[in-house]
């Protein structure tokens, strides 16, 4: 007996219209679902709201899904202003399948995942108020150091980040929800926090130097006579 | 910590600033009567205050550029109604951010707004106890309150939007946070009332 091929939309949630972490991590796990006989399309909403074909398409292809996956990035502790209003449309006017599940894979540019909290919380209220059943979350930190690459092409920082994603289409595929071994490996930062810090540092500090630009520049600051200081 | 405000408004020297972002993403919202209660609020006190439509203003999102880290530090790129309003922000002694509460954070309107606040902070990080931050730009940033209006109280969101308004705030570069939610069912009295006491309160340390 066949079995039913299995359709997968991925969100690509990231502001920039190519080249952005939130893409890679998006084209990486496509490729492991399509591994498992997934049907899969992926969306840049950044092009989706520049494009009414684009959007429409998304939204048709949303109706089909079986699973929709949102990769984001993190903007001030949640969800960037795209995504939010992107997420507030399909709650007035949701158009997935009963059944259909969806999961979130959210990154940050800081070393530790626990600033990915309030986008995993506010993807599982998402998920409630549109009747889709929550199937897990990955949340990746140093996100900087993918930078829109393919994720196989970076080597060791992307090695627990590609486990994890390998890991949870493994169970995705059976059926089930993002196992917590995937979520384990996909949060944990290649590099210790004090040395991410330490390297980032160095690197601005050298390219502003060659830039001849002041990192800690205050344009805007100006004493008034009525400010509090 | 002391009062945000003392309670002999003759204390009050100096003439202090307000934001007030509103973001509701329609007319006539309760949002907006929020917004116009704190407006008069602080301008009893001898507050100079500006309340933001964000709705009104054309606010362009973040595109994510790093601009205003690697090539014009403290700058953004985007020319739109943000340049008239994000360079006050180090001037304000308080930033008041109001909006519908949606998915337990903020609406996409004043979003766009807060997204938009990177020129406040540097890219440098610093480890501070158990989570990295970036490095403020400025000396001195306004306390910021949150009030977020939920829809029906419920408990999961008000907890995910105090989360929030918490880790937000921090990056926001907040001297002081506070958060106030409101339920739709919440009579303008009670709105009030308790907007008073908010203002009157201690504010914690972001």
């Amino acid at each position: 007996m066949t079995q039913q091929q299995k359709n997968l939309v991925i969100l690509a949630g990231s502001t920039r219209i190519k080249g952005s972490t939130s893409d890679s991590i998006g084209a990486f796990f496509e490729s492991e679902m399509k591994k498992h006989g997934w049907a899969t399309r992926r969306f840049s909403l950044a092009r989706c709201v520049r494009k009414n074909q684009l959007m429409n398409e998304m939204l048709e292809k949303l109706g089909q899904a079986d699973l929709i996956a949102l990769s984001v990035p993190v903007y001030y502790d949640s969800f960037p202003a795209l995504v939010i209003e992107i997420l507030e449309a399909l709650v007035e006017k949701p158009p997935f399948q009963e059944h259909a599940s969806f999961l979130v894979i959210s990154n940050c540019g800081l070393p530790e995942s626990l600033h990915n909290d309030v986008v995993i919380a506010q993807s599982q209220l998402f998920a409630e108020q549109v009747g889709l059943q929550f199937a897990g979350s990955l949340a990746i930190s140093e996100g900087g150091a993918i930078a829109g690459k393919p994720l196989e092409d970076i080597g060791f920082l992307t090695r627990n980040i590609r486990r994890g994603l390998t890991i949870a289409a493994q169970s995705l595929s059976k059926g089930q929800k993002i196992p917590k071994n995937a979520a384990r490996l996909a949060a944990k930062p290649a590099l210790p926090p004090w040395i991410f810090r330490k390297i980032a540092n160095r690197l601005l500090s050298k390219e502003t130097k060659r830039k001849k630009l002041n990192a800690k520049a205050r344009p805007y600051e100006e004493i008034t006579a009525g400010h509090l200081g | 910590m002391a009062p945000l405000l003392p309670r002999n408004s003759q204390q009050v020297k100096v003439t202090m600033k307000a934001h007030i972002w509103n973001g509701a993403r329609t007319d006539n919202e309760k949002v907006d009567h929020i917004c116009s209660h704190i407006e008069s609020s602080l301008a009893n006190r001898g507050f100079q205050t500006q309340h933001l439509r964000i709705r009104d203003l054309t606010i362009k999102p973040c595109v994510g550029c790093s601009g205003c880290y690697h090539t014009r530090p403290g700058q953004c790129g985007i020319k739109d109604d943000g340049q008239a309003f994000i360079p006050e922000i180090p001037h304000q002694d308080i930033l008041v951010m109001v909006s519908r509460v949606v998915f337990g954070g903020v609406s996409s309107t004043l979003k766009k707004a807060i997204d938009r606040c990177n020129p406040m902070t540097t890219c440098i990080m610093t480890g501070k106890s158990d989570a990295t931050r970036f490095i403020g730009r400025y000396q001195t940033m306004p306390k910021v309150l949150f009030v977020g209006l939920l829809d029906d109280g419920d408990g999961k969101e008000a907890e995910i939007f105090k989360l929030f308004a918490q880790r937000a705030s921090k990056s926001l570069q907040a001297s002081a946070v506070s958060c106030a939610l409101f339920s739709e069912a919440d009579s303008e009295t009670i709105i009030k009332e308790n907007l008073e006491d908010l203002l009157h309160n201690d504010w914690r340390m972001a």
